[in-house]
């Protein structure tokens, strides 16, 4: 380094002492310290035990047991028929594969169905919080 | 702050005595503040995101590894911060180009300066340094105000020793030029001539 860099090198650490710390002002501890109280009283808050199942997740499942022993009892087959479906549907078919329609098969779609819908709603909520 | 009483300090905080943050908080305040203040020049941001380091390190402060520098670490947040808060903001980097200069250059700009207020002084100084770039900022302030040496302000800002010492070299090479710049010509020739 030559002399002229030495002397620029001096010049602006001379400078740069005479320069001053920046102060935010006589509230900032005090308004800094309540923020972080307010921190520390949200940690120690007991944790509030939830139920793994809710009362609306109760209330579901016992409408849909309700639904499917009403269903069994006051529906039978001259109430109700599956032959609506199989109008529409013999089979399902794939190119190498063909699976019959019956109402045991549609049952367990339905429910498959059902199930579901219920595990979006379920997992919705769950990222939502 | 010694770092044997820092860590009786953290340790009292981590057992419970949330008051006694508030030695740490008066301690770095005006550091912090003012590291921020030199990033993202607004002085309402800058007490913004003051408050914001010291609420992080109360709360991280169970992983603050007691064999390090609790000033290191808090500049550290400090400087982090400042820099993500600048760079969603967008602004622009007016960078400073080193001109050639002479000695007479050199002399004029000193008695310039050594003659004027203090209060003008300072605001020439400052004004100078708010043009650096970001991490020259920080680095110029933390070595220049809180004479940390050259590793732990690496271990800050995240870069290598060499590259430290780079960008201080280059920031005073600015400086000097902002300075002269800021001084003007009509006060060096009244100085040199009066």
């Amino acid at each position: 380094m030559n002399t002229v860099d030495n002397q620029k090198e001096d010049f602006v650490k001379q400078a740069l002492k005479t320069a001053y710390v920046e102060d935010p002002g006589d509230s900032f501890v005090p308004n800094v310290m309540g923020k972080v109280f307010e921190l520390a009283s949200e940690k120690n808050k007991l944790p509030v035990a939830e139920p793994i199942v809710s009362k609306r997740g109760w209330f579901l499942a016992a409408f849909f047991v309700i639904s499917v022993f009403s269903f069994s009892f006051y529906f039978n087959s001259n109430t109700f028929s599956f032959s609506i479906f199989y109008d529409y549907f013999e089979k399902i078919s794939f190119p190498h594969l063909s699976i019959p329609v019956s109402g045991i098969f549609l049952i367990g779609l339905l429910a498959f169905v059902f199930y579901f819908i219920i595990q979006i709603l379920f997992i919705t909520r769950r990222i939502n919080t | 702050m010694v770092p044997g009483n820092e860590h009786k300090l953290i340790e009292r905080i981590l057992a419970g005595d949330t008051k006694a943050f508030e030695e740490i908080v008066t301690e770095y305040h005006k550091m912090v503040y003012t590291l921020a203040f030199r990033v993202l020049k607004n002085h309402e941001e800058a007490q913004e995101i003051a408050q914001d380091v010291f609420l992080k390190v109360f709360q991280s402060l169970k992983k603050f590894k007691m064999g390090s520098k609790l000033s290191t670490w808090i500049y550290r947040i400090t400087y982090n911060t400042s820099l993500n808060r600048f760079k969603s903001q967008k602004r622009e980097v007016k960078t400073v180009d080193i001109d050639g200069y002479n000695e007479q250059d050199f002399l004029n700009s000193q008695n310039a300066l050594d003659n004027m207020s203090m209060k003008e002084k300072r605001k020439i100084i400052n004004e100078s340094l708010l043009k650096l770039p970001e991490a020259d900022k920080i680095i110029v302030t933390l070595y220049s105000y809180e004479e940390l040496p050259i590793k732990e302000i690496a271990d800050i800002v995240g870069i290598s020793t060499h590259i430290v010492k780079i960008k201080l070299y280059r920031s005073r090479q600015k400086l000097y030029v902002e300075l002269k710049d800021k001084v003007g010509e009509e006060k060096l020739d009244y100085y040199e001539y009066s």
